[in-house]
Formats: structure tokens, sequence, C-alpha cells
């Protein structure tokens, strides 16, 4: 969760502290499309990963997102 | 004609959905009734022509309050969504707007105004009334009906200034070139308050078709929507299908439904064109032109001459007359470059509060949109770059464009934009930036080369940088002023 926290922290600007499985794009303002893309490819650089168009679609929430990089094989 | 009233016209009655999709259903006679009421609470509470605002993302809510003000008579100003507290102010400021139409999720933006949100649209529909009592409001067709805020290539806002006219005729011709009927439905991923969004939504009203509206974080979600929704239709600006083309597998999918693409919203480069054309042999891929202040659309390029004219915007639309003319406002010759100028009834009133800035664009019945372009014999237009974008570098002229579709026409390139800032030496050095899948130093290398083989020294870039992605205004359209900004604190 550590790698995530930080990825979050440096694209969207948001404290580690308040990124938690619940943070959703509907509800957290600054993560809008661009950032979306922004976020996806920091994680395929850090996790040396290439994303779906379907995961891409799916990843609503950070809870999701975990989800979807543990098929990958991610340790977080 | 009311706007309202024309959009409305042999639709309303219409017993099907407007908006469909997953998320938000409603059909033609129950938008047409919140439309009326919301006119109606209007009308007993605002003086015809005042202005009132809109904050929200596409939905119902947008256009029950963006034509329920039409329809009232009243002046509505949709705002872009991503708008600062500091923008807000501004706008209301300018325009001493009372109130505003915004969602929920948006009031934290707003100070000081009186907010009605989606609650308040629901009570508003809950009140009964009869149609006698309504506003027969049907205005002149000249009267003020819409106030769209642009920042384009200055910091400064401007208000452009739209008719019922204006939309009307733009509307009209639209929907004659690009053939819509009530059979079309339209998967719709650009903002309503965007002229290129809010145009999907007149035509699409007008002739009584439907909108699937895509709510969805990740672009590529459209692949599966125009499919299961069995859209006969698709817009996007170029960041749109540089994206698909560059991160989904968008042209390996069959649309057995899909009739047509338009593009607009500024330059795609012809690579990307291209394999749109060749990917989806069976899609009309409808390469458009225009501006906020021309409504929005001036020029399109039909889909058969494709092949023939790639890299051209076309010719006016039905009743625009475009030109392309020199500094003594004669016509260019064949190759000369000169700046488009239009005329036609869709061209803006004018800039709001803004005498100045309205003289500089408005002269002798035409708009002078600042793009340069070529006219090939056919008298198909070519739009070279606009006049604020060009470089001076080392004495030169330099055009980014040129330097852009260079650098694009690598596959490993996603976006690319160029642009000056100071320099010492050169006048101007040229900066670029690029948003690549791999933030590799090795494609910076390779790109460096690629300008140093083809392109002559003083259009060699100086800096070339990775960027995530590249900054849009609210016209959708590439923010140099704010990538200017970015690149002076990272180079100077």
């Amino acid at each position: 969760m550590e790698k995530i926290k930080e990825i979050f922290h440096n694209v969207l600007g948001i404290d580690k502290k308040l990124v938690n499985d619940n943070l959703s794009y509907q509800e957290y303002e600054k993560w809008d499309s661009l950032k979306h893309l922004q976020l996806v490819s920091a994680m395929e650089k850090r996790f040396n990963i290439e994303l779906d168009t379907d995961d891409i679609i799916a990843m609503e929430n950070v809870g999701k997102i975990r989800e979807i990089l543990k098929k990958y094989g991610v340790q977080e | 004609m009311n706007l309202a009233n024309y959009l409305f016209e042999r639709s309303k009655y219409l017993q099907k959905d407007v908006i469909a999709g997953t998320d938000e259903h409603i059909s033609y006679p129950a938008l047409f009734e919140q439309v009326k009421k919301v006119s109606y609470f209007l009308s007993q509470n605002f003086k015809r022509g005042e202005k009132i605002g809109i904050l929200s993302e596409n939905s119902s809510f947008f256009i029950a309050s963006y034509l329920g003000i039409i329809k009232a008579g009243c002046i509505a100003i949709p705002f872009d969504k991503r708008i600062s507290t500091d923008d807000v102010r501004e706008i209301v400021s300018i325009c001493q707007i009372q109130s505003i139409f915004a969602q929920k999720k948006f009031i934290k933006r707003l100070v000081d105004i009186a907010i009605l949100n989606e609650d308040d649209l629901e009570k508003i529909c809950l009140e009964s009334i009869s149609d006698n009592l309504l506003n027969k409001y049907d205005g002149s067709g000249d009267d003020l009906a819409v106030i769209v805020f642009t920042s384009g290539s200055t910091r400064r806002q401007k208000g452009v200034m739209l008719s019922h006219k204006n939309i009307i005729t733009n509307t009209e011709s639209i929907i004659e070139y690009l053939q819509l009927t009530e059979k079309d439905r339209i998967e719709v991923v650009l903002p309503f308050f965007y002229c290129y969004g809010t145009s999907l939504l007149h035509t699409h009203l007008r002739v009584g078709g439907s909108m699937v509206l895509n709510k969805s974080i990740f672009i590529g979600s459209v692949i599966k929507e125009i499919n299961e929704y069995e859209c006969t239709g698709f817009a996007g600006v170029p960041t749109t299908f540089q994206i698909l083309l560059r991160k989904t597998d968008f042209i390996k999918n069959r649309f057995p439904t899909l009739r047509y693409i338009t593009q607009a919203g500024g330059r795609l480069a012809d690579c990307f064109i291209e394999e749109l054309r060749d990917g989806l042999p069976t899609v009309d891929i409808v390469i458009m032109y225009g501006q906020t202040e021309a409504t929005a659309r001036l020029s399109y390029l039909p889909p058969n001459m494709l092949k023939s004219k790639v890299g051209s915007i076309g010719k006016g639309i039905p009743g625009v007359e475009l030109k392309v003319v020199n500094k003594e406002g004669d016509s260019v010759s064949q190759g000369e470059v000169g700046e488009i100028i239009a005329k036609g009834d869709n061209i803006m009133l004018g800039y709001y509060n803004d005498a100045k800035e309205t003289e500089k664009v408005l002269k002798n019945g035409y708009l002078c949109t600042g793009d340069l372009a070529t006219i090939d014999d056919d008298g198909y237009i070519y739009i070279t770059s606009r006049e604020k974008d060009i470089i001076k570098s080392a004495g030169y002229r330099v055009n980014p464009k040129e330097i852009e579709d260079m650098i694009l026409s690598c596959s490993k390139i996603i976006d690319c934009a160029v642009l000056g800032i100071e320099d010492d030496l050169l006048g101007e050095a040229i900066v670029v930036y690029i948003v690549a899948k791999d933030k590799d130093i090795a494609l910076i290398n390779e790109i460096e080369s690629l300008c140093n083989e083809k392109l002559p020294s003083y259009k060699n870039p100086k800096y070339i940088e990775f960027i995530d992605m590249i900054p849009l205004n609210s016209s959708m359209k590439v923010d140099k002023p704010t990538l200017r900004e970015i690149a002076r604190k990272q180079f100077l």
C-alpha cells in the first residue's frame, strides 16, 4: 500500500494519510481523467506492467486498483 | 425564434429517451417538462435578460438548467467544471451574475452567489403549472442567449456573446452536412460547457436523436459504450484520438452501428488521421474546424476527400463564407499564407463588455480567426499555424506545427507540444514537451537525432522534456500560456 500511497501523493498531491481503499475519483475532485492517465502511467512504470483498457476503466477507487494490481502480480 | 423552442419544436413529444446509457435516462417529454418548469420558475423570479450561471457536468441537470434559462429569455453562462474559485469570482463580477445552477459537488468553489442545486431543481419540477401560465417569450433571434467564457491564447478571459440566431444557424448547418436524423445516437465525451460539446447537444435535440453521456474516468470506455448502446456517432478533440490510438486497441475493434466520427478542437496530426481512416474503413471520418466565436463550426472536410486532401480543414460549412486573405485583405494566391476570415449568421455578436477586443476580431462583417492558412486550387484550406504561436528563433519564423508533426510521426509518442521561450542568443528558444508511455532518456536522444537530421539548425529544439500530460484550456486546445510558464520555471 505504501507504494500506491506514494504514487497518489506524487500525482495528485494528496496527503498519504488520506489514501485509503475508499478514495475514489467520484469523491476526490482533483482525480480527473488527465490525472487518471498519469496515475496509470506512474503505476505501469513503478511496477513494470502494462494495464489493459478494461482494467484502466475499472480503477475507480484505491480498493479496486489494489485488486487489479494483484492480478498483475504486483506487491504493493 | 427562441433557441429552446427551436430545439424542442419537433422533438418534445417523441416517446423515446433523449439521454440513454447506464447512469441516466430521460425521455423527451420528461426533459421538456423540466425545461418548461425551470423557465416558469425563472420568469417568476428573474428579469428577462438576467445572466445565470451553470456549473455542472454533462447531465439532465445541465440541460434542464441551460435550456430553462434560455427559454425564460435569460442568458445562460456555462462554466468550465475545472474553473477555479478566483475565475468564478471574476466572471460573476464581470457579468453581475446573481445566481447559478450548480451541482452539489462543485459548490465549494462558489462564494457570494445564490445557488440552485439538484434538490432545488427537483422542487421546481414538482410544482404543477398550467400551460397558460407559461412564459410565451419567443424573443427575437438577435437577442443574446449564451455567453461562453474562453481563456483563449491570452490569459484574460473573454466572454463570447452568442445570440439565439447564431446557435440556430450553426445547428442547422451541422445537421445538414452530417446528415443527422432521429436515428442518430452519439457517444458524448466532450463537456457541454465547451462549444463543440454544446453543438452535440443542440444538433441531437433538434433532430430528435439521442445521447449517451460517458461518465467514465478513462476515455477507452467509449469502445464498449459505442457498441453496447449502438451509437451512430462519436466526437472528439485531438487528444481523444491520440489516447485512443496509443493507449487502447480502438481501431482493432469493429463498430457495426458507428456511422461517423468527427474531430475538431485543434489539428490532429496527419499520421493519426490516416490511422483512423485506414483502421475504420466503414466509418466516415469528418475533420472539422471552428471557434467559439463562430458558435462552434466553420468548416468541414467531406470524408470522401480525406485521402486526397489529408491535412485540410475542408471548406466552409453551409451558410459560412470562408476566405484566406493577406495583410492587404486580398484573397491569397495558391501557396501564399494568409489569415482565415469568416462570415455567416453563426458569427458571435462580440465579446462581452470588451469593445476593444471585439474590434480586433470583427472587421467589415468578417470574423478574423487569427489562424494562418493556405488554400489549394480546388478551394480546400490548410491551416499552417496560429499567428500567436509562431516562434521567432534566430530571426526566423518557425511554425511549431511542423516540428510537432514530425515528432508525432514517431509511434512511441502519444502527444507533444512545441513552443518558444525567451533566449539571450536566439530571441526565442524552441522547447519540446513530449508525452510517452515510457519516459526513457533514449527516446529523447532519438527525437534529438531526428530533429538534427530533418530540420535546419534554427528549427532544432534547445530543450526536450517529458511531461505527464499536455495542459488544455477550456476550449480543449493546448494551453500554451500555462505550458510556457512551466517551461520558464524549468529552463530560465
